[in-house]
């Protein structure tokens, strides 16, 4: 009977406790609860490096887009950037998004909105950023700065050959004089490696006007097999060390190769090894130059911002703030980047950012959409690798192998052209 | 008794200050889940307040206070990730096809927008005329102005609005302009916002205070199930699979994301592309992780025995075998990528060759399993060193007095007892490498790739990493792929652990 007494009292106090717990529950939630009518934000993701800088620039901002506050969210890296980026569709995701023009691809699966150029976004932004930032004939995104290459030459080497063919001779001969182990190094793997196997008479894609020719693939062209043979093979059908694309970098900036491409991120590292270099386009073969990947980074107004209600703040912001003159000599300012904003760019005067202007002048765009896709096995840039693989470490038939890669090339590009 | 009571008040007040603390943590998780039309999430957490009240505030239910806490876990951390990968392997779920179907139609009427020819804009200012949010629209080339009102758009005579110092009109009678912030707040309503010019042609806001003329090029029909280009005639029906295709098998994305319960687990079999290297990953993974518990079995065996018997430095001997253990393995891996490389790798130094061993599937393997049996020997070390000392010594006496050799004792008596003891370790070590995502990824990879030949799976892909890269390892993702690769996965690590349960007859003696 005791007992049960106080089990009944318990009972009562665990009632009470029911309803302080409710009660303190309801503090608490109306204490800490947004307030539903907190000004609109526009919520801006950007990777380690331009996320600082945009915070410095927009940050808080109410002025840009009248009506909303701008927060800017900087990631620990690219790659920390594309992984919340792709978890985004299951957990919601920034209103714009900052990055390379592989994020395009976010089209494809509804992730981003089409935008309207106004007459000045389309003087003002060059006719192959809006092209690298299309997917299925419409723009999603603005260009912010251009993302190109360069060849990097050591000057200790003396003064950068005209020609391509020059290089290799001149590899040659520091070779067996011991001075060097490698002629050039695209630094950036088989994306960097693109001026060189154009300047060898390769590449991806031919074109028809602006736009990919996906019926000509050019990867196993007449020109390119016979020079892969004479120019990056020994006699003997081995690679002759000239081109290296695969962890050469700490060779170059110990000064044991000529050259190697690569683009403005590697200023520093470059000029910290101590490296005198001077930057060009990689020379073509006999004249010209190679053709290197001119890409942009961009702008994206997601398709969560049209969800969190702030679709037309986001891209008033991304039209009228990041592809404007104006924000983009601020962003250079910020960042060092060359402005992809023609009307910025015209004020750039730093001469390396000019040098990969000049360099960006002789490019290819790069149409993601055809060099991602992988419709044939793999894509463009894992095709390219084996290319590489087989050739110059294996030691595999140049023809076969190119052939076979156009293969694979041929299905891809064929299933971007229509839309798949 | 008055320091009982005392005790027992402290108890009431300490549970009930942190069963408050609890209920108003999930309490606003619920809110906050609600609010963000999380509804699933917003219920089940919901479920768990009352639950968690439910448990600790009334007496009774001893056990389950317990078990209460661990149950919730493991169905938040355990269950739920196992039934939505079940789930997700059951939809076409990939790269263009991650959407909703009706998120996936606005997305594409949205591509539909067609600007005019000469790609008119106009200077918006948006307001409130007769009761309606309206917009007074400036031409930006031509300066004429319409009223956007109750979805028209209405040419205004010149006089009839006033116009700004940037000569934009912003007011006739009746108008009230919004500020930029009120505008702002309206922001759903005024996305939605089109005003006729014509019977096609509409002005569409494309900032809050910038309107663009547009057509509607797409038009769906029947149901939603067919979507016609009416710029070029074209005609996209609903394939089943999550998509809109033409006749000629051109897609339109986005698509959305299509229940087809057994198309994942189909493909593996029936697609030839994947086939191929489904069965490869599938021979190698099996592969891997029986000749790894099998040479890392006998090597631990083999120093246990070796140390067993009484010789000088014993202890040293032991302490320093169980160095690879103690070292983080992610450390170690990473270590022993560097020495086998190529150009610069120490093992190349000291055999003094050039050999290639990532770019070798044959040597690449070889890689993989020379490293993890150098991880994990340590742990067949301790463990045949603790069941050898478990092993009575009466046993081997016996069999001496009956004439048997050492190695017919080790064959025929030692290493059976051995099996039987440690059988369950060892099911359990397969498992665990048919997993080892970290020996492959860190060391190769997964590769070499030899995409020419066709391969779209590396030689040393395991199924986790095949999955790991199905799902994410390239710009074209196939969440659901993966998730059926998953599922396969756990079954098969699931069966092999209900067996190894059974083995060391863990649930009977329970």
């Amino acid at each position: 009977m005791e007992n049960f007494a106080r089990k009944v009292k318990l009972v009562k106090i665990s009632k009470r406790g029911i309803v302080a717990a409710i009660a303190t529950a309801g503090l608490l939630i109306s204490g800490v609860a947004p307030a539903v009518a907190a000004p609109k934000t526009i919520i801006v993701w950007a990777d380690e490096t331009r996320g600082p800088q945009l915070k410095s620039l927009i940050n808080g901002n109410i002025s840009i887009a009248p009506g909303y506050k701008i927060i800017v969210k900087s990631f620990a890296s690219l790659t920390a950037l594309q992984s919340a980026w792709d978890k985004a569709s299951a957990a919601g995701g920034p209103d714009v998004l900052t990055g390379p023009a592989s994020f395009t691809i976010g089209a494809k699966s509804g992730k981003l909105v089409p935008l309207t150029y106004s007459a000045t976004n389309k003087s003002q932004l060059p006719l192959a950023s809006q092209q690298a930032l299309s997917y299925n004939k419409k723009v999603y995104g603005v260009a912010l700065d251009v993302d190109t290459t360069a060849m990097y030459w050591n000057t200790k080497f003396g003064t950068a050959p005209k020609t391509l063919a020059a290089m290799v001779e001149l590899y040659k001969t520091k070779k067996a004089a011991g001075e060097v182990t490698g002629g050039i190094c695209a630094i950036d793997g088989t994306w960097g490696s693109h001026p060189i196997l154009t300047a060898l008479g390769g590449g991806a894609f031919g074109y028809k006007g602006t736009t990919p020719d996906a019926a000509k693939v050019l990867v196993n062209s007449a020109a390119f097999k016979a020079n892969v043979k004479e120019y990056l093979l020994d006699s003997t059908g081995k690679s002759n060390g000239f081109f290296k694309w695969d962890g050469c970098a700490d060779d170059f900036k110990a000064g044991k190769m000529l050259a190697a491409n690569s683009g403005a991120w590697n200023l520093d590292s470059v000029t910290n090894a101590g490296v005198k270099f001077t930057l060009q386009p990689v020379p073509g073969l006999t004249g010209g130059a190679g053709q290197q990947w001119v890409n942009y980074s961009g702008a994206f107004v997601t398709a969560y911002a049209a969800k969190h209600g702030v679709e037309l703040g986001a891209k008033k912001l991304v039209l009228n703030w990041f592809a404007s003159k104006a924000g983009q000599v601020q962003m250079y300012a910020a960042s060092d980047r060359p402005p992809a904003n023609v009307s910025a760019a015209a004020t750039v005067n730093a001469a390396n950012t000019k040098a990969f202007a000049k360099a960006a002048a002789t490019g290819t765009p790069q149409f993601s959409a055809y060099l991602d896709n992988k419709t044939g096995g793999s894509n463009w840039y894992d095709v390219l690798g084996s290319v590489y693989t087989n050739i110059l470490v294996k030691g595999d038939p140049v023809d076969k192998t190119l052939d076979d890669a156009a293969a694979i090339l041929k299905k891809n590009f064929a299933a971007a052209a229509t839309g798949k | 008794m008055n320091t009982f009571s005392k005790r027992g008040l402290l108890a009431q007040v300490t549970k009930i200050a942190l069963l408050s603390l609890v209920t108003a943590l999930f309490g606003y998780m619920t809110y906050v889940a609600f609010i963000a039309n999380e509804f699933v999430i917003g219920s089940v957490l919901l479920v768990l307040t009352v639950l968690i009240n439910v448990v600790y505030v009334l007496p009774r239910r001893a056990p389950l206070k317990f078990l209460f806490p661990g149950t919730v876990l493991l169905v938040i951390f355990v269950v739920s990730p196992i039934v939505y990968t079940v789930v997700m392997s059951g939809f076409v779920y990939k790269t263009g096809n991650e959407i909703e179907k009706d998120q996936a139609l606005v997305q594409i009427l949205e591509t539909g927008l067609t600007p005019d020819d000469s790609s008119t804009t106009y200077d918006m200012v948006l307001g409130e005329f007769q009761g309606r949010t309206s917009a007074l629209l400036t031409n930006q080339v031509t300066g004429e102005v319409l009223l956007g009102s109750d979805g028209k758009a209405t040419a205004l005579a010149v006089g009839t609005y006033g116009l700004n110092s940037l000569g934009v009109a912003d007011s006739i009678d009746g108008f009230t302009a919004l500020t930029n912030d009120a505008a702002a707040q309206k922001e759903e309503e005024i996305v939605k916002l089109q005003f006729a010019l014509s019977n096609e042609q509409y002005v569409k806001a494309e900032a809050l205070d910038v309107a663009a003329l547009y057509f509607q090029s797409y038009k769906l029909t029947e149901g939603n199930s067919v979507l016609t280009d009416t710029i070029n005639g074209i005609a996209y029906k609903d394939n089943g699979q999550g998509n809109f295709v033409t006749a000629n098998g051109e897609y339109l994305f986005p698509g959305w994301r299509a229940l087809s319960p057994l198309e994942n687990y189909s493909s593996l079999i029936l697609n030839p592309v994947l086939r191929g290297p489904f069965v490869s990953v599938f021979t190698w993974t099996i592969a891997f992780s029986l000749i790894t518990v099998i040479t890392m079995f006998a090597a631990g065996l083999a120093l246990a025995i070796a140390l067993d018997k009484k010789i000088r430095f014993r202890n040293f001997y032991r302490s320093i075998l169980i160095l690879p253990y103690a070292i983080p393995s992610f450390m170690s891996i990473l270590i022993w990528n560097g020495m086998f490389n190529r150009e610069f790798g120490a093992v190349n130094q000291l055999i003094g060759m050039q050999v290639d061993w990532y770019n070798d599937p044959f040597l690449a393997k070889l890689v993989i399993l020379i490293v993890n049996l150098w991880l994990g020997f340590p742990y067949f070390y301790l463990i045949s060193s603790g069941a050898l000392q478990a092993l009575s010594g009466e046993i081997e006496e016996a069999a001496q007095l009956d004439g048997a050799k050492g190695s017919q004792i080790f064959r025929l008596i030692k290493l059976p007892l051995l099996l039987q003891i440690l059988s369950p370790l060892l099911i359990a070590s397969f498992a665990f490498n048919f997993n080892n995502f970290n020996i492959v990824y860190l060391l190769t990879a997964g590769g070499p790739t030899d995409v020419l030949a066709g391969e779209t799976a590396g030689a040393t892909d395991i199924l986790i990493t095949y999955a790991y890269k199905t799902a994410f390892g390239s710009a074209e993702q196939n969440l659901g792929l993966a998730s059926a690769i998953s599922v396969i996965m756990f079954l098969i690590v699931g069966l092999l652990s209900m067996w190894s349960l059974r083995r060391s007859k863990v649930l009977e003696e329970i």
